[in-house]
């Protein structure tokens, strides 16, 4: 399946399809195509709001999206803003970078190259074939503010949207590796054979499919519904905070059950159960924003 | 994709449950568990209207629409749980307590004769004073292994013979009528099994004592005995039309549309048991010296209530494909373990929340905690239900 990184605007719900069917094959795959849409959808926004920060970058391969947290420093230089994890590089592409201070949220145009910036790479099991970073910028916000592009209110709003947006997207993301996890424990539970039945037949099997399989459903919706209200224009803010709390139980807590089926078949390299366990640690890791957006309210 | 939008008459219809809930149900709750009954405050028109209208809408049953015409909520799934859920709200136990056909309508809507309908249906209509009915499937030795019980019904020239006991019959002693499962042949298993209408005052059937339960106490779930109760022919409810296993799929149907009842039923439970501890917490919150730990119950709510809507969607699901005449068995038994689950994680962290200050103050948390296990038990438990749903996938019968 191939990644569009220059996607038009679709509406939420086609993104989020996308993205789960993406994952279910491919979940770095599926990570970078987030990516592409964010910035894609990012850009949309500010084209419509008439703000053209970087003319030129008409999609993720031209631009980035960073979610920093910094000390407050009143419009002056922001001595330490730190992403915990980014699939961008602030070097080779400009960003638009949302910075949690204190007291309120701004966002900063950051063009490529014009930061001082440091990353060293995430050490990890998940996704190997991906460069994620763990950045380190000194901003200086009197001179890369939006503040004097975009106007109060539209710089919150393009924030509440795009986070909300990257829960749903990073939530289509577990639930694509979750289901396909799922549909091979499932199928590996028919055949293996013990005490002179299949392991599907085994109670504590047969249970715990059905709790994962509940998780995965239940979250699905959950999104679905967040995702149709979205195409409605509604506000996803605080909806999609809870949803993103709640679908991220399923690395947490449902993907030890599912390598738990395969018994020790799980934990070897055999199998991509052992991956997709890492990936998903992975996905809950980078999906994960810093404390203060997520405590940020909008209504 | 499953549609989540509520029409403006379901929107209009949940508004008028939750109204109805509010007036009729909340305030009753405590006494009614207390009393371990129906309150004879309750023996009033509107609930007199409510019984009626829980009868298809041919036999003088609907609910008035907004439009002016009677909604058919024995016949329409989506709207039977947003009923369900709303009326859990005010209250479970009294809303299962209310008089009225309960657990009957499919089987007697589905199999009973014409004849038979009218004379069923028809005691609900236009009265006075409360009438019930009463669905007798379980017995103390078969359960969720329905097949294997052991009430037997042994044909004669004009009649059948009726001996056993039946366990968990919600306003059983109370009933005008009871539909009872009986095997006129135990080698026949599921195929031997009939559904039969028993009336009050028929020899041999005694409704002998109301089993002293934990929760939803104004239920009177009841046992009820059969020593040689002989019934008449023309009250057997499985007529040939229905097919060899004619009663087993009587209560096969019944149960499909009541499991996501329940469902419903659990998920309402749940939100009056957050929706109190969040009252608590408003309440205490100013004064509450350690902010730190409340604003951490007050996430540990956020974080069940999203659990909650999660269980509700799979609810509607279950519902929307029934709409749909998609096959929907997966997701029933999924809504039924999950919802049950979740009312009582929701039902347990609220009662800790609140604390003995908040049950002192909110007497109902420590009742609704009580309820909500039954969720967990009704008609399938969730460790049953989480087996069918995994021997659904493997048959393939998921929509996911």
């Amino acid at each position: 399946m191939d990644i569009d990184l220059a996607v038009p605007t679709i509406p939420l719900t086609d993104a989020f399809t996308r993205i789960e069917n993406l994952a279910r094959f491919d979940g770095a795959s599926s990570l970078l195509q987030t990516h592409g849409f964010l910035v894609s959808r990012a850009l949309n926004f500010l084209t419509n709001a008439g703000v053209s920060p970087f003319p030129g970058a008409t999609g993720a391969e031209q631009m980035d999206l960073l979610w920093l947290e910094a000390a407050d420093a009143a419009g002056g230089l922001v001595p330490s803003a730190r992403e915990a994890l980014s699939l961008a590089d602030p070097q080779e592409h400009s960003s638009i970078a949302f910075v949690a201070l204190k007291n309120r949220i701004t966002a900063i145009a950051v063009p490529a190259g014009s930061v001082r910036f440091s990353f060293r790479l995430f050490p990890r099991t998940g996704f190997p074939q991906l460069r994620v970073r763990e950045l380190t910028l000194k901003l200086d916000m009197a001179e890369l503010s939006l503040d004097n592009h975009l106007a109060d209110g539209i710089r919150e709003e393009l924030f509440f949207q795009l986070t909300a947006e990257r829960w749903l997207f990073f939530s289509a993301v577990i639930l694509g590796i979750a289901q396909c996890a799922f549909q091979y424990v499932l199928e590996y539970a028919r055949k293996r054979m013990a005490f002179g039945k299949a392991i599907v037949h085994h109670q504590a099997v047969a249970l715990k499919l059905a709790d994962v399989l509940t998780a995965i459903e239940s979250s699905r919706l959950l999104c679905q519904e967040a995702c149709l209200s979205g195409n409605a224009g509604a506000s996803l803010f605080q909806q999609a905070r809870r949803i993103w709390q709640y679908v991220n139980e399923i690395p947490q807590e449902i993907a030890p059950h599912i390598m738990q089926i395969m018994g020790g078949h799980g934990y070897l390299q055999d199998h991509p159960v052992q991956q997709w366990f890492c990936d998903l640690q992975l996905v809950s890791l980078t999906g994960e924003l810093p404390a203060p957006f997520s405590d940020l309210h909008n209504d | 994709m499953i549609d989540f939008e509520l029409t403006r008459e379901q929107a209009d219809f949940r508004e008028d449950m939750a109204a109805f809930a509010a007036s009729f149900l909340r305030p009753f709750s405590s006494i009614a568990d207390q009393l371990a009954d129906f309150p004879s405050s309750l023996h009033v028109p509107e609930i007199f209207a409510a019984m009626q209208s829980f009868l298809p809408v041919e036999f003088n049953g609907g609910w008035p629409g907004h439009s002016g015409q009677k909604l058919d909520i024995a016949r329409d799934p989506l709207l039977r749980i947003l009923m369900n859920e709303e009326a859990a709200y005010g209250d479970a136990s009294l809303f299962i307590a209310l008089p009225g056909p309960g657990l009957t309508v499919p089987i007697v809507d589905s199999f009973g004769t014409d004849e038979q309908k009218q004379r069923l249906f028809s005691i609900f209509v236009g009265q006075t004073k409360p009438r019930w009915a009463a669905f007798a499937m379980s017995e103390p030795g078969a359960g969720s292994d329905f097949a294997a019980l052991s009430t037997t019904a042994r044909e004669e020239k004009d009649c059948y013979v009726l001996n056993g006991t039946k366990w968990f019959v919600g306003n059983g002693l109370r009933a005008e009528w009871i539909v009872v499962f009986a095997s006129t042949n135990p080698k026949l298993g599921s195929f031997g099994i009939k559904a039969f209408i028993i009336e009050r005052g028929t020899p041999g059937f005694k409704a002998s004592r109301v089993l002293k339960t934990m929760g939803l106490r104004a239920v009177q779930i009841s046992e009820l005995q059969f020593t040689e109760c002989r019934i008449s022919k023309e009250n057997l409810l499985s007529p040939p039309s229905a097919g060899k296993r004619g009663g087993f799929d009587g209560s096969l149907l019944t149960l499909q549309q009541f499991r996501p009842a329940v469902a419903a039923m659990a998920i309402g439970t749940a939100r009056a048991a957050l929706d109190l501890a969040d009252a608590w917490l408003f309440q205490n919150g100013a004064s509450h010296g350690l902010a730190r730990r409340w604003q951490e119950k007050k996430q540990r709510l956020e974080s069940l209530k999203t659990r909650v809507k999660a269980a509700r969607l799979v609810c509607w699901k279950s519902a929307w494909l029934q709409q749909e005449g998609q096959p929907n068995l997966a997701e029933i038994s999924m809504a039924k373990a999950f919802a049950a689950k979740v009312a009582m994680q929701s039902c347990s962290a609220a009662v800790e929340i609140a604390g003995a200050a908040g049950i002192l103050a909110y007497p109902l948390l420590e009742k609704l905690q009580r309820d909500a296990k039954a969720f967990d038990l009704l008609e399938g438990t969730g460790d049953i239900h989480r087996l069918m749903l995994t021997r659904a996938v493997l048959r393939g019968n998921l929509s996911a």
